[in-house]
């Protein structure tokens, strides 16, 4: 994460993630399945009780902690006055285009940078400084430039989660793309079949676990976007429903975007593991 | 030394210049031109406003970053160490740290108010799980390869942990605190941005409120230095520890 996030870091030079790739593939697949299932409610019990003991020992009328049970209708309500739907769907949408840019850029110039060294070295000091910028403090300036629009909001996300797709897709490039490329021009194939039959799927594993870590932070950095700008979107809602003391519904919208943050990563580990499946082995 | 990665910063700056200077004003209406924010830094650097800030917003981000650590270590500890408990809390952590952090601000500034205590609690919950998630890699794979030794040498468990589990899994960890610093850094000016008005975060809205740009481009400057400060102290600490630099990320083998 994220750490990231916001958790701003953004560098996917974790050794676990990458040595993962490398892991053998049966293991991976005995993990999936139905022992991956009851790990996974397993692990979940902790947390399960922390909100069940929250519910039935903590102050049913405690004005900052709520018990969960009532942090439901006031989001309900939101949805009942079409407020709610919307919202999520412009953050989404924020959201998805702001990925898809980030991963084809980043993946784009991830490969000039791996495969031409000059390109590297002109390019590198400038953006190691940039992925250091937090994107909270870049924010000004996209916002003096662009205005307080959806442009603006998608611009930031894509300016800050490029970065470890790019650092991935370099650091594939480097390891053994080479070859792999190589074998394409002695193959003689066209410039449109070594982009769909060799670059794209040799560089699939990297971008996918550079999306690991750009997804969660894309989705950060819309809703970090529109809680300081309101530009409209779910964090719009929730910087609302705390500047209005509605403190269920902060916690019930909270929750919300945890929800999506959830669905956001489950997607990303199911798209890792089918191209690690497909792709990750043969290397 | 790289002078043609340091060329390209130049053109990037001349670049810029050149696009404020040339441009009709209606294009880029208020952005400052990098002259501009020279010659806005020593009024901005010479202000006692700013190390304020910039100190509220360091101290911030160190402690709130040394909380997490010694959390997330803990956390980190107990499911590097035990397979029992990491099977019964794996799940449970992946949830909560994949909630937004920042949509965590607005309930900070609810319960705790607009204060350096809503700042620390923000900084610690969100950096704690990234140390716990490289302690208990760090920590399993130590155990793993290392426990064998501990029993052949007979030391006592506490010494397998001090003696041979700790170094072993300080590479790892490293890795952990320094993403982990660089995520308070961001939490901190986020929380100071939304939540608590002091520091560096603070400064930033306050004078973009008030349209003092070439100020503003000043504080976003000073906030990535400070970045790449706590970067650099990090890489420095890990030199200082033996075991980290002797095994090394990339030494790993499996």
């Amino acid at each position: 994460m994220t750490a990231v996030d916001v958790r701003g870091q953004v560098a996917p030079d974790q050794p676990a993630r990458i040595s993962r790739l490398h892991r053998p593939r049966g293991r991976r697949r005995s993990m999936s399945g139905l022992i991956g299932l009851i790990g996974l409610i397993k692990g979940l019990v902790p947390l399960a009780l922390l909100l069940a003991l929250w519910q039935v020992l903590g102050d049913q009328d405690s004005t900052n902690y709520p018990p969960p049970s009532k942090w439901w209708a006031p989001v309900r309500g939101l949805a009942s006055q079409g407020t709610l739907w919307p919202m999520l769907r412009k953050t989404l949408v924020a959201f998805l285009l702001a990925l898809a840019i980030a991963t084809v850029l980043g993946a784009a110039i991830g490969l000039l940078v791996g495969r031409v060294r000059p390109a590297d070295r002109a390019l590198g000091p400038s953006f190691e400084f940039f992925r250091t910028l937090p994107a909270a403090a870049v924010l000004p300036v996209f916002s003096l430039v662009l205005g307080y629009t959806f442009t603006m909001k998608v611009s930031l996300a894509v300016f800050t989660s490029l970065w470890p797709v790019l650092l991935s897709v370099r650091t594939g490039v480097r390891t053994g793309g080479h070859a792999l490329l190589d074998v394409a021009d002695t193959l003689g194939l066209s410039r449109r079949a070594r982009l769909f039959k060799v670059i794209v799927p040799a560089l699939l594993p990297w971008i996918a676990s550079g999306l690991r870590i750009a997804a969660p932070l894309t989705l950060v950095v819309t809703l970090l976007a529109e809680m300081l700008t309101g530009v409209d979107g779910l964090g719009v809602l929730i910087i609302n429903a705390q500047d209005s003391f509605l403190i269920p519904q902060t916690y019930g919208l909270v929750l919300l975007a945890g929800i999506v943050a959830l669905v956001v990563n489950s997607l990303v580990a199911v798209f890792e593991s089918v191209v690690l499946r497909r792709h990750g082995v043969d290397r | 030394m790289n002078l043609l990665g340091l060329g390209t910063a130049v053109l990037f700056i001349v670049l810029w210049e050149l696009a404020v200077d040339l441009l009709p004003h209606s294009v880029l209406p208020n952005v400052p031109s990098s002259l501009d924010v020279i010659r806005a830094t020593p009024d901005v650097v010479g202000h006692e406003t700013f190390w304020l800030a910039a100190w509220h917003t360091t101290w911030v981000s160190v402690v709130g970053w040394l909380i997490a650590a010694v959390i997330g270590g803990l956390i980190g500890l107990a499911c590097g160490l035990s397979r029992f408990v990491r099977e019964w809390t794996t799940s449970s952590i992946d949830v909560l740290r994949a909630l937004p952090a920042v949509s965590f601000v607005p309930i900070g500034i609810l319960v705790f108010g607009q204060s350096a205590k809503m700042e620390l609690i923000i900084v610690a919950y969100s950096a704690c799980w990234i140390v716990a998630i490289s302690a208990t890699t760090g920590f399993r794979d130590a155990h793993d390869r290392y426990r064998d030794t501990g029993r052949t040498l007979r030391l006592r468990p506490l010494a397998v942990t001090w003696k041979i589990v700790l170094p072993g899994a300080l590479p790892h960890l490293m890795v952990g605190l320094r993403l982990a610093l660089a995520t308070s850094l961001v939490l901190t000016v986020v929380a100071e941005m939304i939540g608590n008005p002091v520091g560096l975060g603070y400064q930033l809205t306050y004078l973009l409120q008030a349209l003092h740009t070439s100020q503003v481009f000043v504080y976003i400057v000073a906030i990535g230095v400070l970045g790449v400060i706590f970067n650099a102290a990090l890489v420095g600490l890990a030199r200082l520890v033996p075991a980290a630099a002797a095994d090394g990320h990339s030494g790993r083998s499996r």
